[in-house]
């Protein structure tokens, strides 16, 4: 039963029809103009570096077919397209095409791109390629709306399938559950059907015969237990006549001998716990009277018990229509296989219909003259509580649901800070959950897959912390922020304190070397004493100098390392996208990226023997801003010497890095080390923007288009204007249009 | 020359019951042993203990002076350690199992002598200890769930089932009866799926047999039709109202049902087949005793394997919590026992643990005579078939992984240069010690898809010792 749910591959749908109206727009050309006109920008700007003499990072452009259903055409298109959007091609020092001819040819690729079913929006819509869209114009102001999403419906995640979901998660990094990201293979429904067989069984509960059974064997364990306590007793006893003195023997025979008195006392036919005497109870079951009565049930019966299932199984108070059909499927079922069965295979049914599998967002509310529609005032309900938790709309939602409130964008915001309230800040009485939100920034920051990096331990003798502790560690760094909700990403970004696991009387339960801190000073130093939680066994302390927010925790340090050494380049990668907003393109597959082993050399000495200049084209954007992290070892240790591979040689750290390419001109430059990037990058607005753009792609489920220009704006001022209030920035997010707003 | 005939003859006879949807595994096999190939899977049985296996007592009578010292028996409530432990071994030892005299635990197992390894010497300190060790005995990669070894033989001898897990309890701690489908804990597909395991024995007839029983059964398996039918009728009623790459994702969802209606089919369409496998319904199957639990899975393993539903079966025989009442010994609870606890009627730890691995190896005999019986190519179902039965944890009850230890019957259809033999790799600390890694790796090298390593490593294990198959065991 290998289970495995697939990610749709986009690619290879031909019939999708899109009709965004940014499309429309783009009348484009037919294809054979389309292909005369690239022909002679290939020819003017590229065929003479990637043509038939000269085939620079072995790509060439003059053989590229007018093919953009094949998916190997495809990928040299998208490539193409990418050079031309973010202006890398061609080179700087060449001569260049106008500002009209490239944007002419990317409209017209995208055109392309179209005409064949595979609409540019659907190409680059898994996570990775969602700074694609441009962030000037994004933010320009310009852009209009109005904003919207596409009807969809979004498989249940494992989250809330809750345990031993047959659902998977991608484990690439970056956001793992877009909307459009998954769909249910076979092994997927096997798994779902056994479930929910299993669900029926118990729903329906044991027959009477099966009662019977499980009497003798319930009967048995309170005789075994019996022969064993009379047994305890008996040696009890014996050891008692030798210390009759000793009072801890003494009490303990008394247990045993209370405990064997309640044994002999139980009456085994009107004992609560005989199985024969939930009889009762289960006769009142209209599921399990429905399956063993020996008569066929009646239409009110049936109404009933698939009413029931109904409700478990779509979460809402079911249609009319549905329990009509429902009932009408209990009927025949039961005319065919009789009561058990019929009953057995209809509810197993029920429980699979797909509104359990999806979460509907449809759009069944009014209709706007715009031809938008709004989501129906019990799809926001659903939308809102799976937006911040995994146990979906509470209480006081749905108070509102059946007060007709919830269309209003206000009484969505009130939602939203209430559950932030008490979940985050436990201000409220009752506390409740938001586990999506510390997800965010777990799938945001990626440092969970410290679990995923191999250390060999003899490289770090004495240093034996668990991955999982430093994830830990760094969670409640994280939730400690969120709490204060005040400057929230320039907190993440630069603050100086940390949580540290310490358990002092259990030797190795500890994370304090990885923050080069001694047992004496997490006792002595710990700055926040509120928060020294004994259940998390954690000390807070400022190590000023040393740190400067989650970059600089060891847990995302180790999930940005290789097995032996810092990875510069994932952690400049990891900077260049998720604060800078920048795109670095896949690997090309040409290349076969190895960093030379040198056991003499420093890492980036040995990084620096890969200048060639085809690398150095992404690489120079990302390796300056992953080598500031060099102060720290590859377990995140802060360092100011650099064990060499040879395993004896100490050389002295060089931290110095850079911001370079950034498209910002204030923020690039050279920086000493990662504090100094941290600082500098925590206080940018193009930073916090881009942040804004990752939360929006998050609570959406889907990239960002620029018609979620006034969506995002508005985000971003609500963030700005309550003081960098995460509790903010979700409540404007998911109050907006392009949460609550669908169209095709 | 007959053989040959024989089986184009069946052939023919097969193929032209099964209509079109060929999904019987047996019918390629033949199909490839026509064309002159020999293609029979590769069968593997998994039985995996709870409390360790520990490794004094299941090497050989006779051979015990050579390997074993008698200590001073276990203290009780500090973890159970055996009276007898293995001398510290620093060489390659490889003994003919001819004329040894095997353990009492183990004499069900004296007509498949021939075919028996007893594979010593191995540790798993990669592995947290203790209790137990969860998915990390089958993938090694510590306490985090990954794809186990019994998944991964699975996706390489696929068949209709690809993998069938079976389950005395709902977990290793746990005392309770698995009543329907449970997760034990020790398979699992990828880091983020569990494997399930079926926990009744009715529930697992039903869904393996369930096509040529009769009665209540048959009836459950012929509404299984209609079930997919419903699961395609209420797909397509909301695919209607959808577009785009909503209504592509339902395409997904609709061909998966109809997957599964022709893999009903292709049960059906082998009838014949998994009517030659079904076992015969019996009280053992509803009976809430651990001892008949364990035997009805073995039965409903060897009846899954030879009507070629699955090729691979993982059996967990008990958790901690389970209580044995028919071994001739009261009061007999895994964990108790473990912790020195003599039960009544059993003459020590020692002796109560060989009741129940004797048990549990009675009923791994079975699996075995039952394919044994079996024609297939020249010899049996047998000789493709490797059963492996150890523990979820190493050595003993509180185990220190530093040893963990083996009974392997059958050798991969010739691929392992084991049967025969008692095997013992040098202890830890010697050089040419392995882990049990490189004994998955060698699995997986007989298999045919040999890979450097597996799971996570021993750093206080040379790593280059780490990488590959066991070398000494491939043919």
């Amino acid at each position: 039963m290998i289970a495995k749910t697939k990610i749709i591959f986009l690619v290879t749908m031909s019939f999708f029809v899109l009709s965004s109206h940014t499309l429309i727009a783009e009348k484009g050309l037919s294809a054979s103009k389309f292909k005369s006109q690239a022909k002679q920008f290939f020819k003017e700007n590229c065929t003479t570096c990637h043509g038939a003499k000269r085939q620079k990072g072995n790509t060439t452009l003059h053989d590229i077919e007018m093919d953009f259903k094949s998916a190997e055409e495809s990928r040299r298109w998208l490539a193409v397209l990418l050079q031309l959007e973010t202006g890398e091609m061609p080179p700087k020092d060449r001569d260049q095409p106008s500002h009209e001819e490239r944007a002419q040819l990317i409209s017209g690729i995208k055109n392309q791109f179209r005409l064949a079913g595979n609409p540019i929006e659907l190409l680059r819509s898994a996570p990775k390629y969602g700074n694609y869209v441009d962030h000037k114009e994004l933010f320009s102001g310009e852009h209009k709306g109005p904003s919207y999403s596409r009807p969809r419906i979004w498989r249940i995640s494992p989250y809330i399938d809750g345990q031993s979901s047959p659902f998977s998660l991608s484990q690439a990094e970056g956001f793992k559950d877009y909307a459009h990201m998954w769909s249910v293979d076979k092994p997927t429904i096997e798994l779902l059907i056994l479930k929910a067989k299993a669900e029926v069984e118990r729903l329906i509960g044991p027959s009477e015969a099966e009662l019977k059974i499980q009497d003798q064997s319930w009967k048995k364990q309170i005789l075994t237990k019996r022969r064993s306590l009379q047994l305890e007793v008996k040696s009890q006893e014996e050891q008692l006549a030798k210390n009759p003195e000793n009072e801890g023997l003494k009490k303990k025979l008394e247990r045993t001998q209370k405990n064997l008195e309640r044994n002999v006392a139980t009456d085994f036919e009107k004992d609560r716990k005989r199985p024969s005497n939930k009889l009762h109870q289960l006769k009142r079951n209209v599921y399990w009277r429905i399956a063993y009565a020996p008569e066929v049930p009646t239409v009110e019966e049936r109404d009933e018990a698939v009413t029931r299932v109904l409700k478990a199984a779509l979460r809402r108070n079911p249609e009319t229509e549905d329990i009509t059909r429902m009932s009408v499927r209990l009927e025949k079922s039961i005319t065919e296989y009789g009561n058990q069965t019929g009953l057995q295979i209809t509810m197993t049914s029920i429980l699979l219909m797909p509104e359990s599998i999806y979460r509907m967002e449809m759009g069944l509310g009014k209709k706007l003259p715009d031809g938008r529609r709004m989501l129906s005032s019990a799809e926001i309900a659903y939308a809102l509580g799976y937006a911040l938790t995994d146990a979906g709309p509470d209480r006081e939602i749905m108070k509102d649901l059946a007060g007709e409130k919830l269309s209003d964008p206000k009484v969505i915001k009130a939602h939203v800070e209430r559950i932030y309230d008490s979940a985050i800040i436990g201000t409220t009485k009752r506390r409740g959950k938001a586990e999506r939100v510390l997800r965010f920034f777990q799938e945001y920051f990626g440092y969970q897959g410290a679990t995923d990096v191999f250390k060999d331990g003899t490289r770090h003798v004495g240093h034996k912390p668990r991955p999982s502790d430093l994830i830990r560690d760094t969670d409640l760094l994280i939730l400690h922020i969120l709490k204060e909700d005040k400057d929230v990403l320039k907190q993440l970004l630069s603050t100086d304190i940390a949580y540290i696991r310490h358990v002092p009387a259990r030797p190795g339960w500890e994370t304090i070397s990885s923050y080069n801190v001694t047992q004496k000073e997490v006792r002595t130093k710990n700055i926040i004493s509120g928060e020294k939680n004994r259940n998390n066994q954690r000390y807070v302390m400022k190590l000023t100098g040393q740190r400067a927010g989650i970059l600089t925790q060891p847990s995302w340090l180790t999930a940005h390392s290789t097995n032996f050494d810092n990875d510069p380049v994932r952690r400049g990668k990891w900077v260049y996208e998720h604060l800078l907003g920048g795109v670095i393109p896949d690997l090309p597959i040409t290349v076969d990226a190895v960093v030379p082993a040198d056991p003499d050399k420093s890492l980036r000495e040995r990084f620096n023997k890969t200048g060639d200049t085809y690398c150095q084209k992404c690489h120079s954007k990302m390796n300056p801003l992953g080598f500031a992290f060099e102060m720290y070892d590859d377990v995140g240790r802060f360092r100011k010497n650099e064990l060499l591979r040879d395993n004896k040689t100490e050389v002295e750290v060089d931290s110095s890095g850079g911001i370079v390419q950034s498209g910002v001109a204030e923020l690039d430059g050279p920086v000493d080390d990662a504090l100094e990037l941290m600082n500098k990058l925590s206080v940018s607005s193009h930073v916090r923007q881009v942040f804004v753009r990752h939360a929006f792609r998050y609570w959406m489920g889907r990239n960002e288009t620029l018609d979620d220009s006034p969506t995002l704006i508005a985000a971003d001022k609500a963030y700005v204007e309550s003081g960098g209030s995460m509790k903010a920035l979700i409540a404007s997010l998911i109050s907006s249009d392009a949460f609550l707003y669908r169209k095709d | 020359m007959s053989i040959e005939m024989t089986r184009r003859h069946l052939l023919k006879q097969i193929s032209l019951g099964c209509g079109t949807v060929v999904l019987s595994p047996l019918v390629g096999q033949l199909s490839a042993q026509a064309a002159g190939k020999r293609a029979f899977p590769q069968r593997f049985v998994f039985v995996v203990k709870s409390s360790g296996l520990t490794p004094g007592h299941i090497v050989p009578d006779n051979f015990m002076d050579d390997y074993i010292v008698q200590k001073k028996s276990y203290i009780a409530g500090e973890g159970y350690t055996s009276g007898v432990q293995m001398k510290d071994n620093d060489k390659f030892i490889k003994r003919s199992l001819k004329d040894a005299v095997l353990n009492d635990s183990m004499k069900s197992l004296e007509p498949f002598k021939d075919r028996l390894t007893i594979l010593q010497g191995l540790s798993g300190n990669m592995v947290t200890g203790g209790h137990m060790s969860g998915y990390g005995a089958m993938s090694c990669m510590k306490d985090l769930m990954a794809e186990t070894i019994d998944h991964k033989m699975a996706r390489l001898f696929p068949s209709v089932f690809s993998h069938l897990g079976l389950s005395t309890v709902t977990a290793t701690m746990g005392a309770r009866f698995a009543n329907s489908v449970c997760y034990p804990g020790i398979s699992a597909a990828s880091n983020t799926k569990a494997l399930p395991f079926h926990g009744s024995p009715t529930q697992a007839y039903r869904s393996l047999f369930g096509s040529v029983a009769s009665g209540k059964n048959r009836k459950q398996f012929e509404a299984q039709g209609n079930l997919f039918d419903y699961l395609g009728e209420d797909v397509k009623a909301l695919r209607r109202t959808l577009k785009g790459s909503e209504k592509v994702k339902l395409d997904h969802h609709l061909e998966a049902i109809e997957a599964l209606q022709k893999q009903r089919q292709g049960i059906l369409s082998m009838s014949e087949q998994i009517k030659r496998g079904k076992p015969e319904l019996s009280d053992k199957y509803t009976n809430m005793t651990i001892e008949d639990r364990l035997d009805a899975h073995c039965e409903i393993a060897a009846g899954a394997l030879i009507s070629g539903l699955t090729n691979v079966v993982t059996i967990r025989t008990d958790g901690l919590g389970s209580q044995y009442t028919k071994l001739g010994f009261v009061n007999g609870q895994v964990h108790g026992i473990g912790h020195g606890k003599v039960p009544e009627g059993a003459q020590s730890v020692d002796h109560a643990r060989g009741l129940i691995r004797g048990f549990q190896l009675d009923n791994v005999a079975k699996i075995a005579a039952k394919l044994a019986k079996i024609p297939e190519g020249d010899g049996s179902m047998l000789d493709n078939t490797t059963i492996v039965y150890f523990s979820d944890v190493g050595d003993k009850h509180h185990a220190s992984n530093r040893e963990w230890p083996f009974i392997v019957l059958g050798n991969m259809g010739g691929k392992l240069k084991l049967p025969g033999h008692y095997v013992q790799y040098p202890h830890k600390g010697n050089r040419g010690h392995h882990t049990i890694a490189s004994w998955w790796l060698t699995l997986l090298h007989a298999a045919g898809k040999p890979q450097d390593g597996f799971g996570m490593k021993d750093n206080n294990v040379d790593a280059e010792s780490q990488r590959g198959p066991l070398k000494e065991l491939l043919a």
